[in-house]
């Protein structure tokens, strides 16, 4: 049996008096890629944004029920920062910090108090690599990030997330900015990321889902209507919405 | 939603059945010119060969293009990749019809050994269930199941009797040798057109279900729950 990673029992969310999130149970495993799909609005950022605490920093929401990370409720009584540092996340839109490549690496090593020089080499080497980037900017590490390209910028991005070593990465429509040579790159390496950590991916492209998650969750207005093996979601879903979807019949 | 999408897989269906009949009555042609010796007929079968082989690598490459361009999922996905395999069925049915029709033009010297009765009862059969798999293929309905199966059985055993008839006949007079020989084939060919037309139902099974299962296992009691369970999903 595959180990759980995260395990949300009767979650809703309220955006003042909206409830975008209604009811989510959903177990998510270890080691596996997990695509989340739905129309714009269904919740799936929010539901997102919730395993690592990112909706915090939105006043007018409000939770209830529990998500559980290995063995702790993460809106119980845990430190955020930590949380964060094991829940990485990747966003949409490439947003490496004015400064160098290397820099953009070592930086959240450094504040949280790594200051060996060898050491923090290591880890940009490593992060880099592992982000399938250290070949194309070994030469050019003191250089600005923000002359990388988009597609360049998006993996920094991801490096600087393995670079905290993190249990779990969470992308929030990580390609939909790239052209399709950049988005086959970051695809590659979500499958080789995945032997060392659990990836959450937000999608709106079907065939991205169909490519690389093992499971497809198919949220709608705020369900989810259908969570299961990412072939079955594409080839026999149960549920007719989910298939008026993924069909683009959805109207 | 996806207009342009829509119409493109229902003119698939659309093609289906048209490549469908004119396999059809290549089928029930053939053994009605081997019955009437009717050489003429039996030519036109094997010159509409071309028609249905035309219509297949067209199909083929609307179903490709459909795929490359529209990323089709689940049902979409289903029937464009069994239309794949419903092409094949119909072109070899076409080829078989074309068999007969070779062996009409080989015999129409010579007077028959007997009257042909099971031959002609192989292929109504046979037709009845080419009919029904388009149908089903059609209306996406296998309410029908239990009729392929039966209709399938009835072909088979049809075919045993030509073979065991056929068989007597040559052992009786070895100058019917020759013309036993190519009636025995005729079942065969007979007999494999009802188990392509089988091989459409069990793609249209697939297109409904999601699953595959091999007709030739089926007990009585796997198809009641089947169409149990078919029921209940309406």
């Amino acid at each position: 049996m595959d180990k759980i990673k995260f395990d949300t029992k009767s979650l809703d969310l309220f955006y003042g008096d909206f409830q975008a999130l209604k009811s989510i149970n959903i177990k998510i495993c270890e080691n596996e890629v997990t695509a989340f799909i739905g129309p714009s609005g269904c919740g799936k950022s929010t539901f997102l944004r919730c395993l690592n605490r990112m909706n915090d920093l939105i006043d007018s929401v409000k939770m209830k029920g529990e998500i559980i990370f290995d063995d702790k409720d993460i809106n119980g009584d845990i430190d955020v920062i930590n949380l964060r540092t094991r829940v990485g996340m990747v966003f949409q839109k490439p947003n490496p910090f004015p400064m160098s490549i290397y820099d953009n690496i070592a930086y959240g090593p450094k504040c949280q108090g790594l200051k060996d020089k060898r050491k923090l080499d290591t880890l940009v080497k490593e992060s880099l690599t592992k982000a399938a980037l250290w070949e194309e900017v070994k030469d050019r590490l003191n250089k600005s990030a923000l002359g990388l390209s988009g597609g360049q910028q998006q993996r920094l991005c991801i490096a600087r997330t393995i670079a905290m070593n993190p249990e779990v990465i969470l992308m929030d429509e990580p390609t939909s900015a790239l052209d399709p040579i950049a988005t086959a790159k970051i695809e590659d390496l979500m499958s080789s990321l995945k032997k060392d950590y659990t990836i959450i991916i937000v999608t709106h492209s079907m065939q991205q889902a169909g490519r690389i998650s093992d499971k497809t969750a198919f949220f709608l207005m705020g369900e989810i209507v259908e969570f299961d093996e990412t072939p079955k979601i594409f080839t026999n879903p149960n549920d007719k919405r989910t298939e008026d979807y993924i069909t683009g019949r959805f109207g | 939603m996806r207009s342009e999408y829509n119409e493109e897989l229902l003119k698939i269906k659309e093609e289906i059945l048209l490549m469908s009949t004119i396999t059809e009555k290549m089928l029930s042609d053939s053994v009605f010119a081997l019955n009437s010796k009717d050489v003429e007929l039996a030519k036109t079968v094997i010159d509409r060969d071309d028609l249905v082989d035309a219509k297949e690598i067209e199909l083929q490459l609307v179903v490709s293009k459909i795929i490359a361009t529209q990323g089709p999922v689940a049902t979409d996905l289903r029937r464009l990749a069994s239309t794949y395999k419903i092409i094949t069925n119909l072109e070899r049915i076409a080829d078989l019809a074309v068999n007969i029709s070779k062996r009409v033009i080989e015999l129409a010297e010579e007077v028959y050994m007997k009257p042909l009765i099971d031959i002609p009862l192989e292929c109504e059969l046979a037709e009845k269930l080419l009919k029904l798999s388009i149908q089903a293929f059609i209306s996406e309905d296998i309410s029908r199941l239990r009729e392929v199966v039966d209709l399938e059985n009835e072909i088979d055993d049809t075919n045993e009797a030509i073979n065991s008839e056929c068989m007597a006949y040559m052992m009786k007079d070895t100058k019917n040798i020759h013309q036993g020989t190519v009636f025995c084939l005729i079942g065969g060919y007979l007999e494999r057109i009802g188990d392509h037309a089988t091989n459409i139902f069990e793609t249209v099974f697939y297109i409904v279900t999601g699953d595959y299962i091999d007709f030739n296992d089926l007990d009585e009691q796997t198809i009641s729950e089947i169409l149990g369970l078919e029921q209940t999903q309406k």
